[in-house]
């Protein structure tokens, strides 16, 4: 065959299968990341808090400037919306009547910002630095430059973000989406919807006890009745159990309930029908998907998206996601105990709640 | 207060696009939408209309491929000889047949003994394939081709099946294929799709790879065919030819399927400056 019939070869059937390029593409983007493409990525969530953040530093930076030196200025909008800007030595509090209990106005500061106890606030509040929102505050939406510290009962409808740090006290509720730049941190009781952060911690007693390292597990064969689809993954009917320090390597589906025993490991996709009790000191790598109730014990590794139909229950000092691969859970309800880390995005669709730390499952 | 809230010949602006749209939108909503009877008329007209230029067109649409197989033919200097045939279709005295008849000589004892030792590796190498439809795939062109081998090898004095008549038999399917595009593009496609430029883009671009796709396939075949020996007819027959014409169509239509809107008119008032 001549060197122009050999180079003549490909390039025809390049073409010739050149209709086939937009399905393959398709397909091999849905099969690469096919546990994070089909959830929702957390990463918009926090788009109408950038975008905000964005439109203030547009529209009031000359503003933000005279305030800077010359102290506070009120004022409205061309659309009757009222504003009030804080210099570096203003303090809000100094600037309200006792008797106000309502804020109309939007609130935006050079400097730290210092909201008293039990103040409503109807509209966008700013900080250039710190945010500190005290007890029983109830905020519509707030942006700080740097760290952000909600009180104890207060109360965020829409959302809140933080350049740094989000630090949330307990009982606090974050209605809508919270996201911070690096890290968030719940204490016990507060509730949530959305979070969204490089980390997110819950409650102060993590580092108590770190998970285990992986064992030396022996391998596991799947059951005689299990059978493999067209797509590699296998269909377990019914329920399975696998036995504690027990390694398997395989993406599953189980027709039933999955318990996996203490300190197994699991590589692979995992799509449970049933429901899914994950001992203690468990190590699962793949993404996870629960069509009932899921229940993880204490110091877990999850190294893939999490999503669940049912009520999702962390144990505490369990970790899921990486800082380099971060994850998703999305769950109904979520119950998260004390000590638990996880690395990117949450959504309790109907509740979510941190739990005191809890004993072993 | 200055800087961001002088907004007044902006909102005169707005307000004046806003009013604009309003109206536009109350002649939109006054035109009535089309029922399903006139949007399947419709379809059947524009696939009338379609058809009908592909007939006057295509003598010519033949006379390029037929040239643009012989050239590259020759570019790959393979001798053939071009055989202009009878009409494609009794009722349709315009359209023109042809096919390529290309010097090769037939499959001996040594060529299939070494066709059926290379498929049984190919066999016994896909047996050990993850990928299950690939592995059935591969099984399935195997089995076709042993079979292939052994008709040839069994029935040697009756397998007249030639290069000529694998050609032709190709280039009728494919325009046979050509004139029936616009049937079936009229039967869905046209049905789901209401902007009309998307259905003459997408028309457009399935006929243009169908006539382009034609000379490459056969020259293919052909180059092929003198490497492989005749053995390889029947395989390429089943495995590239009219399969693949249909499989690239179905890949094209359920892509234009997905076309959004090409000539997209934004109905919302431009932002203020």
């Amino acid at each position: 065959m001549s060197l122009l019939a050999a180079s003549f070869l490909p390039l025809a059937l390049l073409f010739l299968l050149l209709p086939l390029w937009p399905l393959l593409s398709r397909w091999r983007a849905g099969v690469a990341v096919a546990g994070e493409r089909i959830w929702p990525i957390g990463a918009a969530w926090d788009a109408p808090a950038r975008a905000s953040l964005q439109r203030v530093q547009e529209s009031f930076s000359d503003l933000l400037q005279h305030a800077e030196r010359d102290g506070l200025i009120r004022g409205a909008r061309e659309d009757g919306a009222l504003f009030m800007i804080l210099g570096p030595h203003d303090y809000l509090s100094e600037h309200l009547q006792i008797s106000t209990r309502r804020l109309r106005t939007q609130l935006l500061a050079v400097g730290h910002l210092d909201i008293p106890g039990e103040l409503i606030c109807d509209r966008l509040v700013y900080a250039q630095a710190r945010l500190n929102i005290a007890h029983n505050v109830v905020l519509r939406t707030a942006l700080a430059g740097r760290d952000a510290v909600i009180g104890p009962r207060a109360r965020v409808r829409q959302w809140i973000h933080a350049g740094n740090r989000l630090d949330v006290a307990e009982g606090a509720i974050l209605a809508g989406c919270a996201s911070a730049g690096q890290e968030i941190v719940l204490a016990r009781r507060a509730r949530f919807e959305r979070l969204l952060s490089a980390r997110i911690r819950f409650g102060h007693s993590f580092g108590q006890r770190r998970p285990a390292a992986p064992l030396r597990c022996l391998e596991m064969q799947l059951p005689a009745h299990a059978r493999q689809m067209s797509d590699g993954r296998w269909l377990v009917d019914g329920d399975l159990s696998i036995p504690p320090a027990r390694q398997l390597k395989a993406r599953l589906i189980v027709n039933g309930s999955l318990l996996v025993g203490t300190g197994s490991q699991l590589r692979g996709e995992l799509h449970v029908m049933g429901e899914l009790v994950v001992h203690h000191d468990a190590y699962i790598h793949g993404a996870i998907q629960c069509d009932a109730e899921m229940r993880v014990g204490e110091c877990c590794l999850l190294a893939g998206p999490i999503r669940c139909a049912g009520s999702l229950s962390l144990g505490s000092q369990t970790i899921v996601g990486t800082p380099n691969r971060p994850s998703t859970i999305i769950a109904r309800q979520l119950q998260i105990h004390e000590g638990c880390i996880v690395h990117g995005a949450i959504h309790a669709i109907q509740r979510g709640e941190v739990c005191a730390e809890s004993a072993r499952t | 207060m200055n800087g961001p809230h002088s907004l007044e010949p902006a909102d005169e602006q707005s307000s004046a696009l806003m009013a604009a749209t309003g109206r536009l939108r109350a002649l939109r909503s006054k035109t009535p939408p089309l029922t399903p009877g006139r949007r399947a008329a419709q379809a059947v007209l524009l696939a009338l209309f379609i058809s009908l230029m592909l007939l006057l067109a295509l003598p010519s649409i033949s006379q390029l491929q037929a040239q643009l197989s012989t050239q590259l033919l020759r570019a790959l200097s393979i001798e053939l000889s071009l055989v202009e045939d009878e009409l494609l279709l009794r009722q349709l005295p315009l359209a023109m047949r042809f096919g390529l008849d290309i010097s090769v000589a037939a499959a001996d004892w040594f060529v299939l003994s070494l066709h059926a030792v290379i498929i049984t590796g190919v066999f016994c190498f896909a047996l050990a394939m993850r990928s299950t439809p690939a592995r059935l795939v591969v099984q399935a062109l195997c089995v076709t081709h042993g079979i292939s081998l052994a008709l040839i090898k069994l029935q040697a004095d009756h397998y007249s099946w030639d290069v000529l008549r694998h050609t032709q038999s190709l280039v009728d399917f494919s325009l046979l294929w050509l004139l029936l595009t616009p049937s079936l593009l009229a039967a869905g496609y046209y049905l789901s799709e209401r902007r009309l430029f998307n259905r003459l883009l997408a028309t457009l671009l399935i006929i243009a790879y169908q006539i382009l796709s034609l000379p490459l396939k056969l020259v293919l075949h052909c180059l092929l065919i003198s490497q492989l020996s005749t053995a390889v007819i029947p395989l390429l027959f089943l495995a590239c030819g009219p399969l693949l014409d249909v499989l690239m169509f179905g890949a094209l239509y359920t892509w234009v399927l997905s076309w959004p809107a090409l000539l997209h008119r934004s109905r919302r008032p431009a932002r203020p400056a």
